[in-house]
């Protein structure tokens, strides 16, 4: 059950990427051969390595795509992968799943296309697999969602930095990251992020003499 | 010569010089270790703040600065997987995994003891070799550059993990960014869509915070909180049997950083690069390499440091700057109304000497620093992910925008982190890709200018000797490695299996 | 040492007190109509388009010394932008019109870069203050060269094939060769590098033939011996330095060719008169002071200024003959 909807999740993934990288080869191959791929006297001219470049790149893309939709691919252990078979099969699994069913779905049921030395990696001293809970008790999704959510942050606070200054933008950030992201309390969050951003503005304001923004209601400059 | 060092290390010695050596490198350590924050911007940074000094004692601040901050960005290449510039990439590969099994006290030791020992290999040599090596140097003319940069391109072999495929698709999209903005023979502008922040190029100190600093933060948020890495006293200190690992890569490291160093441009980088692919060939644990091998944070580290050291050959001998950092100090030597040249070593024979003797007491003072504190920095990790990536992702930030003092590198910080997120969750390496976008303007430009010394001809190459020894050396590393390895190999396995029976480190991640 | 360095900013700085109180007065007499009532409220900002480190950033650093030097109540605070090789720098400082209290280091990249098309800006956008200096350029070869002036190379020119290292498209020395080229009908050819550091290595390396530096860049060398300088492209011989006076300019030997990078500030467009005025008058005392003198010699630079209106007809005259060269 989990098996194929992981490896069709993978393929996804992966034909994404490896279409984008094909597309930007191609692309940077025709943009290039309009700069000019020699000079007069059979100079190298501006165009010659972007084109060399892109269009070695979208060969061996391409070939990366066409295997991918074929089914060759390099196996992989983390990835969409456990997304999908995660949200295929958590609801009924619950929080803890166990280690047996980590990471990456049972090689064994696999075709011949996964390579031999693709079994399970797994970094030691980081715990859970991708599928497991972790430490504070945090399933695949919820980890998902905090990643989107710390992704979506991190525009917002470059997005505040003419309002709020930088470092005004950055302690909203961090205070929203430990607090809300990460669940600790407010208190110790406030505090914690305060003396990061006074340790920065030491370091950089008050000892480098770099000038950040300061914004329009002038915090951290 | 001997008269020389004596006068050198009297003038070293004083009190003075001491103390501003001690705070150069000191300052130097914190500088190393703000993202975004490399040598050569902390030595220009701060060089307004040696004016008030006297010329010897303000240069020596301002080398402690140099070699202080590339160990500090070793610290957090090892601890957080955040390089401080191009040349400590490559231990993040190793480092940062020996960190994450909790031996992040033996790789800063071993990186400060390799880094001590190939600046003392390194300044022998500088000492007793400066001119004839500042010749050769010289030799180094467009085409042999090109053949460099062959020979560089040529170790992403030895980067692309399982799939060399990948590793060379990484590389060519390394040098594919690389080409963005004015192109150095005829100056047009490419791939920039109008956009003036694209001139001058991607920026790459933005790009490497992006992909390795924020990217890795993401990817552990993915990943989800691990138990805090603790490990015992005995895994703080380095053991003995790193230490006989070490040499023999520490050695070779320190040899091929004095040569890659010696020339100019991406000397030290290169040099870093070369010395892991080298290692990782030669030594019978190659299989390990990218998983936590000591081997590949000394080897790396030791070339880096060495490199540093002879960017000073030309700098000192010939005046000509032999990196970015080297620039910087020459623009000092002017500020302080030192004439930079051929003749400095006649005309000030105690500042030379004496610079050269504080280049030997900082690396003393470095190691002495560091070999007690590696253990501290590696508690950093005790300190739960949750709790440090708040302070990872502000410290990136701000540093991203002190580069350039506008939002700019911040936004391209953000892209390439989510793009550095992605090449982790799909295992795609990023050496190659970083190789790639270093080498990518030399190349380019080594390409265009022996088009032009050739006078459209680049077979202008095959005309010079040196060029063709440095060609063949690189095809031999392309062709020959696994007749290489294998030969290495068989006689490294009979040996290993009776002298070293910790050997069963689990496999790790592939990434690399 | 330290102490002297202080003695010497202490008396400089009150010598520079006395001369910016001298200038005040006279623009009080002067520009009634102006208003004359202008000062810098806060800090100013000296905006350098170019990275730390590099010959745009000693410009600005120093300037910014010049002008607390001249005048006691101005804070400068240097803030290197850079990117697109000092477009990014210029365009910010466009945004920043009718803004008295920042200034930017200008130099020949305001010119040259909207001859190439890039940026939206040109000079008119801004209001040029000061002209602070010239760094013409030497044409050097390598000691053991059998040519010992610049027609002696024109005249190889026609016979053989010459490669000449340039720094840039844009670059001074470009500019330079290409108006050479213009004067006498010959061609060199090119081979780029990034920079003077990197073209006197392929001197004395012998990958090329000729290359045109600044002074400062080359001094060492040519101190040693190691090259040798053939003329200076420039209007004036470098008589105030003694190591320099005997190299005969371009047109001494024949070439009409002179052409230098200047050295400069710029208020952002848009400024009132007063302010205007006001920063005219205080780069007048600024160029008056030690630093002044110290930077323009450091630097082996020509100590020409042109201040205001002056300066603005510089750059035109410069602007037309920069177009010539980059068919702008």
């Amino acid at each position: 059950m989990t098996a194929p909807a992981a490896r069709r999740g993978i393929a996804v993934e992966q034909a994404v990427v490896y279409g984008l990288l094909t597309a930007l080869g191609l692309g940077a191959l025709v943009m290039a051969l309009d700069y000019g791929l020699f000079l007069e006297e059979s100079r190298v001219g501006p165009g010659l390595v972007p084109a060399v470049v892109g269009g070695l790149t979208a060969l061996i893309a391409g070939w990366e795509l066409i295997a991918t939709l074929r089914g060759h691919r390099t196996p992989h252990d983390q990835g969409l992968a456990e997304v999908v078979a995660a949200a295929a099969v958590d609801a009924p699994r619950g929080g803890a799943s166990s280690q047996s069913a980590a990471p990456g779905g049972p090689p064994s049921g696999s075709s011949g296309s996964m390579s031999p030395d693709g079994g399970p990696v797994q970094i030691l001293g980081s715990g859970p697999g991708p599928d497991d809970v972790d430490i504070f008790g945090r399933t695949p999704e919820d980890r998902s969602r905090q990643l989107w959510t710390v992704s979506a942050a991190l525009v917002v606070a470059a997005l505040l930095v003419p309002l709020l200054g930088l470092l005004g933008s950055l302690f909203v950030l961090s205070v929203f990251v430990s607090a809300v992201v990460e669940r600790r309390g407010w208190v110790p969050s406030l505090v914690v992020s305060f003396l990061a951003v006074a340790a920065v503005y030491g370091v950089f304001v008050g000892f480098l003499g770099v000038p950040l923004p300061t914004g329009l209601i002038g915090i951290g400059g | 010569m001997l008269d020389n060092l004596v006068l050198g290390f009297s003038t070293a010695l004083s009190f003075e010089n001491l103390l501003w050596c001690f705070v150069g490198v000191l300052v130097g350590t914190v500088i190393g270790v703000l993202p975004g924050l490399g040598s050569t911007t902390g030595v220009a940074v701060l060089l307004p703040l040696t004016l008030s000094l006297e010329p010897v004692t303000g240069l020596i601040m301002l080398a402690g600065i140099y070699y202080g901050s590339q160990y500090g960005g070793t610290i957090t290449s090892v601890l957080i997987s955040t390089p401080g510039e191009a040349s400590s990439v490559v231990t993040t590969l190793d480092g940062y995994q020996m960190a994450r099994q909790g031996r992040a006290g033996a790789a800063l030791s071993i990186a400060a003891i390799g880094s001590f020992v190939a600046a003392i290999i390194s300044l022998a040599l500088l000492v007793a070799l400066a001119p004839p090596f500042a010749e050769f140097a010289l030799d180094f003319g467009p085409p042999e550059m090109l053949a460099v940069m062959v020979l560089g391109l040529a170790t992403i072999v030895s980067f692309a993990g399982d799939n060399r495929r990948l590793g060379l698709l990484m590389a060519l999209v390394g040098l594919l960014i690389a080409t963005v903005g004015v192109d150095p023979g005829s100056g047009t502008s490419r791939f920039t869509f109008g956009s003036i922040y694209l001139l001058s190029g991607i920026p790459f100190v933005e790009v490497m915070i992006g992909l390795f600093a924020v990217g890795e933060v993401l990817y552990q948020i993915r990943q989800g909180a691990a138990a805090p890495i603790r490990a015992g006293f005995r895994e703080l200190m380095i053991s003995r049997a790193d230490l006989r690992r070490s040499g023999g890569p520490i050695l070779r490291g320190s040899f091929l950083g004095f040569v890659f160093g010696i020339l100019p441009g991406a000397g030290s980088t290169l040099a870093s690069f070369m010395a892991y692919g080298i290692e990782k060939r030669v030594s019978k644990r190659g299989k390990e390499f990218g998983t936590g091998a000591i081997e590949g944070v000394a080897a790396p580290e030791a070339a880096n440091n060495a490199a540093a050291n002879a960017n000073f050959v030309p700098t000192l001998t010939l005046g000509i700057p032999g990196g970015a950092t080297t620039a910087v100090l020459l623009g000092a030597f002017m500020i302080y109304g030192i004439q930079p040249g051929p003749l400095l070593f006649d005309e000030q024979p105690d500042l030379v000497w004496g610079l050269l003797a504080s280049f030997f007491i900082g690396n003393v003072i470095l190691l002495f620093l560091n070999l007690p504190l590696a253990p501290v920095f590696a508690q950093l990790l005790r300190v739960p992910y949750g709790y440090m990536y708040p302070l990872i992702l502000l410290t990136s930030l701000v540093g991203a925008y002190s580069i350039t003092n506008g939002m700019y590198s911040v936004w391209v910080v953000l892209v390439f982190g989510v793009i550095g997120y992605f090449m982790k969750r799909l295992d795609l390496p990023m050496a190659p890709l970083v190789l790639g976008l270093v080498l990518g303007p030399l190349f380019e430009k080594a390409l265009v200018q022996t088009s032009a010394i050739g006078d459209g001809n680049l077979l202008v190459v095959f005309t010079r000797p040196l060029a063709l020894v440095v060609l063949a050396i690189a095809v031999l590393q392309l062709a020959a490695p696994s007749i290489m390895a294998r030969l290495l190999r068989r006689r490294a396995t009979t040996r290993s299996r009776r002298s070293d029976p910790a050997d069963s480190t689990p496999e790790g991640s592939t990434r690399g | 040492m330290k102490r002297t360095r202080s003695a010497v900013l202490a008396t400089t700085s009150v010598l520079a007190l006395s001369l910016a109180a001298c200038g005040g007065g006279e623009s009080a007499g002067g520009s009634s109509a102006g208003g004359g009532g202008f000062t810098p409220r806060g800090d100013v900002t000296m905006i350098v388009p170019f990275g730390a480190g590099g010959g745009s950033d000693l410009a600005g650093r120093a300037t910014a010394t010049m002008i607390e030097a001249a005048n006691g109540d101005v804070n400068v605070n240097v803030e290197n932008r850079e990117g697109g090789s000092g477009a990014v720098g210029y365009s910010n400082f466009l945004g920043q019109a009718g803004d008295a209290e920042t200034l930017l280091a200008t130099e020949t990249a305001l010119l040259a870069l909207p001859i190439s098309g890039d940026v939206e800006f040109d000079y008119t956008d801004f209001t040029p203050i000061m002209k602070l200096g010239d760094d013409y350029t030497l044409m050097i070869v390598s000691a053991d060269s059998p040519y010992q002036t610049c027609p002696d190379v024109v005249e190889a020119a026609k016979a053989e094939r010459i490669t000449a290292g340039i720094s840039g498209i844009t670059g001074l020395d470009n500019i330079v060769f290409t108006l050479t080229e213009q004067q006498t009908g010959v061609e060199f050819d090119r081979v780029p590098f990034e920079s003077g550091g990197e073209l006197t290595a392929a001197l004395l390396g012998g990958q090329i033939d000729i290359a045109s530096l600044n002074p400062g860049e080359i001094i060492g060398q040519l101190e040693a011996g190691e090259v040798k300088a053939l003329c200076a492209f420039s209007e004036e011989r470098y008589a105030d330095y003694a190591e320099l006076a005997d190299i005969q300019t371009a047109k001494e030997q024949g070439i009409d060719v002179a052409f230098a990078q200047f050295r400069g500030v710029l208020a952002p467009g848009g400024i009132d008169e007063a302010a205007r005025q006001f920063w005219i008058e205080t780069m007048q005392a600024a160029v008056e002071t030690d630093e002044y003198q110290k930077y323009i010699e450091e630097n082996y630079l020509q100590a020409n200024t042109a201040a205001g209106d002056e300066f603005v007809e510089y750059l035109e005259g410069n602007n037309q003959l920069l177009k010539q060269v980059l068919g702008g």
